[in-house]
């Protein structure tokens, strides 16, 4: 890994914000089809005090392109197996082939609930 | 390796095991398969899945939701998927930080004012709750209510039958189908918890606060098991009625139904019982130069103390789920999830309408619903919904008698925001052609 090479800069690790921290009044990362049935006032079908009251206050409000960079940038502050070896893990950390991710991804696929299965195993402790 | 290790071949590593029981030929396995041809087979196998195709309106546990195209994008992200478990906080500040705001996140959505960093399921975390209200009261009787999804209450037998809990499973009222008032007069001075799961079985939505007060009138806790999370986007949270412990299934939050699992459970308390929450807990922490860290928490499971001592021997947290279950969360957002359930109400309603109107047709249930309810029709249900499946290619519901023998004609029928008025009003004129045929 270190044969003597040094890079011109230093790599950016920028510190990230809690999500909650950037929400945004308004903003919004999601877009439904409208509602198309013919809809019925809502106290009709959901009594008033079964309803919240506190319209999701501090939900975080945020568009895609915060919501991929948010992430992303702390992806850089984990260390995994696909950047190195990892000498814990008895269990489970083993690197696994991409194909199996694609197989899982196969409609109907027989294999999904097993490779999906490995794929949380990772994040176990044991 | 071999040279620091003084060895001359790698099979020297196995000198210890006796010659005779080495096994000096090729494994007896198929051959090998190229990427192509592993490919060809397995689009092959999933063809075959029919089933997988069909329109649903499934529900009862399990839920199709729309899942924003950017949920599979990070998971996908080898940082998260391929990390081990954060025990070492100065290199896993972004897992740790996720399920951070994962817990903050089933904190808002519950009313709750502490939650872990996730469970197996909605069940098991069902019973882990169980088993700390026994820990917090010291008291071994649990009222749970007979409209919990059958599967939760299997689960939370498994768990208490040899714990010393005595489990007392109280009858729903047959018009509402939801958890009568009688309930209260099952509750005494023993008793450890009220368990109710809302929505219920049934679909019906449970009056908490009234069940929160008949349990706190005795000294007990109120444990709260939801199977569809969205709900919380439109009914008011069970903190805010009064529960003591919340748990949910979280599938609904951006995770695919993937024939039953992994899935991942939301367990949420009040901060006085912090110390009793089973599983792990990620805090929020400071270095002395005063910055910001997350690392994991009261970590009382049985590698750190007395394995008696330990509020739970599950170590594990659903992590690469419970970061779907975030990014979905932060995707939707506030007004998202507003949405989302609220097409699942009138969507609900707009198929309750019409499925009743149906000759023969009934709901048999008069409880408030959220986006599920039972429907009683004129002929055996297991029957009716197979010709639909196989006729119409819609799966048409849950029959009942599959769990409740009493219940031959009936079936749950579940309706999201992905069902379209036009899948609706088929399942609707399937169901009126095929129980006219019989």
């Amino acid at each position: 890994m270190s044969s003597g090479i040094t890079k011109v800069t230093t790599h950016i690790s920028p510190n990230e914000q809690l999500i909650f921290e950037r929400s945004q009044p308004g903003r919004i990362g999601y877009r439904l089809p409208p509602l198309d049935v013919d809809e019925q006032p809502l106290e009709e079908l959901v009594p008033k005090e079964f309803q919240r009251s506190d319209d999701l206050e501090g939900v975080p409000e945020v568009s895609e392109v915060d919501v991929i960079r948010h992430f992303v940038r702390m992806s850089t502050w984990n260390y995994s197996i696909d950047l190195g070896m990892y000498p814990l893990g008895s269990c489970t950390m083993k690197y696994n082939s991409r194909l199996n991710e694609r197989v899982a991804r196969i409609p109907g696929s027989p294999i999904s609930i097993r490779s999906r299965k490995n794929m949380t195993h990772r994040a176990r402790s044991k | 390796m071999l040279d620091s290790l003084g060895l001359k071949s790698a099979e020297a590593l196995f000198d210890s095991i006796p010659e005779n029981l080495l096994l000096r030929r090729q494994l007896n396995t198929p051959a090998a398969l190229s990427e192509i041809e592993l490919l060809a087979r397995f689009e092959q196998m999933g063809a075959r899945n029919t089933g997988a195709r069909r329109t649903s309106f499934l529900g009862g546990g399990a839920y199709s939701h729309y899942i924003p195209t950017i949920v599979d994008h990070i998971l996908s992200r080898s940082e998260f998927f391929t990390a081990y478990t954060p025990y070492q906080p100065e290199i896993s500040q972004g897992t740790l930080q996720t399920i951070f705001e994962f817990q903050t996140l089933v904190c808002q959505l519950t009313g709750m004012e502490v939650a872990n960093a996730s469970m197996y399921d909605g069940s098991t975390a069902l019973a882990e709750a169980v088993l700390m209200a026994e820990r917090v009261t010291k008291r071994t009787k649990v009222v749970a209510a007979s409209s919990i999804h059958p599967q939760y209450l299997e689960v939370v037998k498994t768990y208490v039958q040899h714990a010393g809990i005595a489990l007392d499973v109280i009858d729903h009222d047959q018009e509402t189908g939801q958890t009568g008032s009688s309930i209260a007069s099952a509750i005494d001075d023993h008793t450890a918890a009220v368990v109710v799961q809302s929505p219920n079985f049934f679909g019906c939505i449970e009056d908490l606060s009234s069940l929160a007060n008949a349990a706190h009138a005795k000294g007990a806790l109120l444990v709260v098991a939801i199977t569809e999370a969205l709900s919380l986007g439109l009914l008011k949270s069970p903190g805010e009625c009064g529960a003591d412990i919340v748990v949910a299934e979280g599938q609904s939050f951006g995770v695919p139904l993937s024939f039953g699992g992994p899935y991942v459970g939301l367990f949420a308390t009040q901060e006085k019982y912090a110390r009793q929450i089973p599983g792990r807990l990620v805090g929020e922490a400071y270095d002395k130069k005063g910055r910001r860290g997350f690392v994991l928490t009261l970590a009382t499971r049985e590698q750190h103390i007395r394995r008696e001592k330990a509020t739970s021997n599950i170590c594990t947290n659903e992590g690469l789920i419970a970061l779907a279950a975030t990014v979905y969360l932060e995707t939707m957002g506030r007004k998202g999830i507003q949405e989302v359930a609220h097409q699942c109400v009138q969507k609900a309603a707009y198929a309750a309408r019409k499925i009743s109107a149906l000759p023969g047709f009934s709901l048999p249930f008069t409880g408030a619903r959220f986006n599920e309810f039972v429907v009683r029709a004129p002929i055996n249900a297991v029957g009716l919904l197979a010709k639909l499946g196989t006729e119409k290619g819609i799966d048409g519901g849950l029959a009942l008698s599959r769990f409740l023998p009493d219940h031959q004609n009936d079936f749950l029928v579940c309706v999201t925001e992905i069902n379209t008025r036009e899948q609706i009003d088929a399942l609707v004129a399937g169901l009126s052609s095929l129980s006219k045929t019989q």
